[in-house]
């Protein structure tokens, strides 16, 4: 470990402090944590917005509107304002925010972001297609060792280390 | 490496190795006969007709009644707000979730003490908790609460607190007359137990 | 007696109190462990930093533990967890995209996140990229919906699928946890020394 990531805790004390944490979050609501279904929500929400008609009769969008609800009035998503409140938390005490775009000093900026904007498509999609994220399908569901979680969980990090050969000019 | 990290890892296989040595967890655990014994001369698990009375009559759902009987007997004539379970259908695993409600409370009846004592009896020994007995039956609610005796001029005034309660459910169960069969309702057996069904919606 | 909400001990008014507050947890552990950091992420397809994979095994077993514990002792009701179902197409189809979403991206959705808490420009790219990816999912959906919704085993659990009990799938996956962790600590020293910081 060099000085410079010692600034963060253990990554076995946060292991531990996030599987402490899921338990409570079991424990309280009977499911485990997420972050994709913010994105499905505000989708939901917006298309609705810009035409409702279009929202009522798509297949998929409907399934997440109802008329005594507003689509963005869910679980998940006041959980992924709490993430974006609490790691603001952490990294202003460890005094990492600032405006920045991380990338590898043999890639610009613009190749960083237009890498991470294809990243998030396919992650928005296959969060859909899968059924969650990682920490949806995959980190709660091996939680419950529910058999989605696993494969899931397999099929995203075994994708990972097979492509990683190709994208590797990315990152190191 | 590190010790520290030696030790966490040995603790961890040591939790993981817990869960392989604990028993299965079984669902319910039958009751050793020496506690059976003294649950058994314990009297708690009567309920006098009049309570049986006040809850039929507040509707309490905190208790569930059970008729014990046959259904031949119950349909002839039975409490109103009671379900029927007859003794033979105790161990039909459908009606286990009626019979073993953990927070809720069951009072079996049956003609006398006899076979919902018994059906206490079975169940008690399965380990399900809060279930009473209605004490003498139906015989007694008809001699205590349709056909209340005043206590004699001498009785103490909780005697008479006692009668008066007794006549003032005999009025609400159209007491006084013998006539009882015509108020036979029709009451519906709720189909299964809900627990299963109160999956939590989710997922990421 | 757990879980609370479910069985309406905790009224479920609270319950978007409850969310605010457990994903402050969430984002501040995930956070203070580096998961805001892309390079950080990404490292662990590359050999250079497992910080993903020593979190997120960490975790799956504590809680994975913890729960075992808690059904055992009877203080959470196993039956009225949610176990996510199981459609396998689906699930081995998304957890492809995703895949290869996180080694172009290096995120996933909870880490952008708390990337984009603290300023981190890529990570609110990542999360418009997520936006655009669930739209594009949402308007083919009538195409892909077969996928979507074939193979479906239900909510079942991974030691019934391998055909075990819980507790030897426990006693494995810490075997396993544990064994690469060390791998993953030895890799890592000698991929190291040659990495710049970052």
């Amino acid at each position: 470990m060099n000085d410079k990531s010692n600034k963060y805790i253990s990554p076995y004390l946060g292991g531990f402090l996030l599987g402490l944490l899921l338990l409570v979050t079991f424990f309280i609501t009977g499911r485990g944590l997420g972050a994709s279904g913010a994105t499905k929500s505000t989708v939901v929400t917006v298309v609705d917005a810009v035409s409702h008609s279009h929202a009522t009769e798509s297949a998929y969008y409907s399934k997440f509107i109802s008329d005594d609800k507003h689509p963005m009035n869910t679980w998940l998503t006041f959980e992924v304002l709490g993430i974006l409140a609490g790691a603001f938390l952490s990294g202003a005490l460890a005094g990492r925010v600032r405006f920045k775009t991380e990338h590898s000093p043999k890639i610009t900026s613009k190749t960083r972001l237009l890498a991470a904007a294809g990243g998030g498509i396919l992650f928005g999609f296959g969060s859909q297609l899968g059924r969650g994220c990682t920490s949806g399908a995959a980190l709660s569901g091996m939680a419950t060792l529910s058999t989605a979680g696993f494969v899931t969980m397999l099929a995203i990090f075994g994708t990972g280390f097979i492509v990683a050969y190709f994208f590797r000019k990315l990152w190191i | 490496m590190n010790t520290r990290y030696i030790i966490l890892a040995i603790l961890l296989l040591a939790l993981g190795a817990g869960t392989m040595i604990l028993p299965d967890k079984a669902e319910k655990e039958e009751l050793p006969a020496e506690r059976l014994l003294l649950d058994i001369t314990s009297d708690t698990r009567f309920k006098e007709p009049i309570f049986v009375a006040q809850k039929i009559i507040e509707k309490d759902p905190v208790y569930t009644l059970i008729d014990v009987r046959t259904s031949d007997q119950y349909n002839e004539f039975h409490l109103p707000g009671t379900i029927n379970i007859p003794l033979k259908e105790f161990n039909n695993p459908e009606y286990q979730g009626y019979l073993d409600r953990e927070v809720k409370n069951n009072i079996f009846i049956s003609n006398g003490s006899l076979k919902a004592d018994q059906a206490w009896f079975l169940c008690r020994r399965k380990g399900y908790e809060n279930n009473y007995v209605m004490q003498g039956g139906l015989n007694q609610w008809v001699e205590n609460i349709l056909r209340p005796t005043p206590p004699p001029a001498t009785a103490s005034k909780a005697a008479f607190e006692e009668y008066n309660r007794c006549k003032a459910a005999s009025l609400y169960f159209g007491g006084g007359s013998m006539d009882i069969s015509t108020e036979v309702r029709k009451e519906e057996l709720p189909v299964k137990r809900k627990k299963k069904e109160r999956k939590v919606a989710g997922g990421c | 007696m757990g879980p609370l909400i479910p069985q309406e001990i905790i009224d479920p008014q609270w319950n978007s109190v409850i969310a605010l507050l457990i994903g402050m947890a969430f984002g501040f552990i995930l956070e203070s462990s580096g998961f805001s950091s892309s390079r950080k992420l990404a490292g662990v397809f590359y050999g250079y930093d497992f910080v993903v994979l020593k979190v997120f095994f960490t975790a799956a077993i504590t809680a994975a533990l913890g729960l075992y514990y808690f059904d055992y002792a009877g203080w959470i009701d196993g039956d009225l967890l949610y176990i996510n179902p199981t459609y396998l197409t689906g699930a081995i189809a998304g957890g492809v995209v995703m895949g290869i979403g996180f080694v172009l991206g290096g995120f996933c959705p909870g880490t952008s996140t708390c990337a984009a808490a603290i300023g981190k420009i890529d990570g609110w790219v990542f999360w418009g990229g997520m936006l655009v990816g669930v739209f594009i999912f949402s308007e083919f959906f009538p195409l892909l919906q077969e996928a979507y919704t074939s193979n479906a085993l239900g909510p079942i659990r991974v030691y019934e699928s391998l055909g075990l009990n819980a507790s030897t799938f426990i006693m494995i996956l810490i075997v396993v946890a544990l064994a690469a962790f060390y791998v993953a600590s030895m890799i890592q020293k000698k991929i190291r020394p040659k990495r710049v910081e970052f």
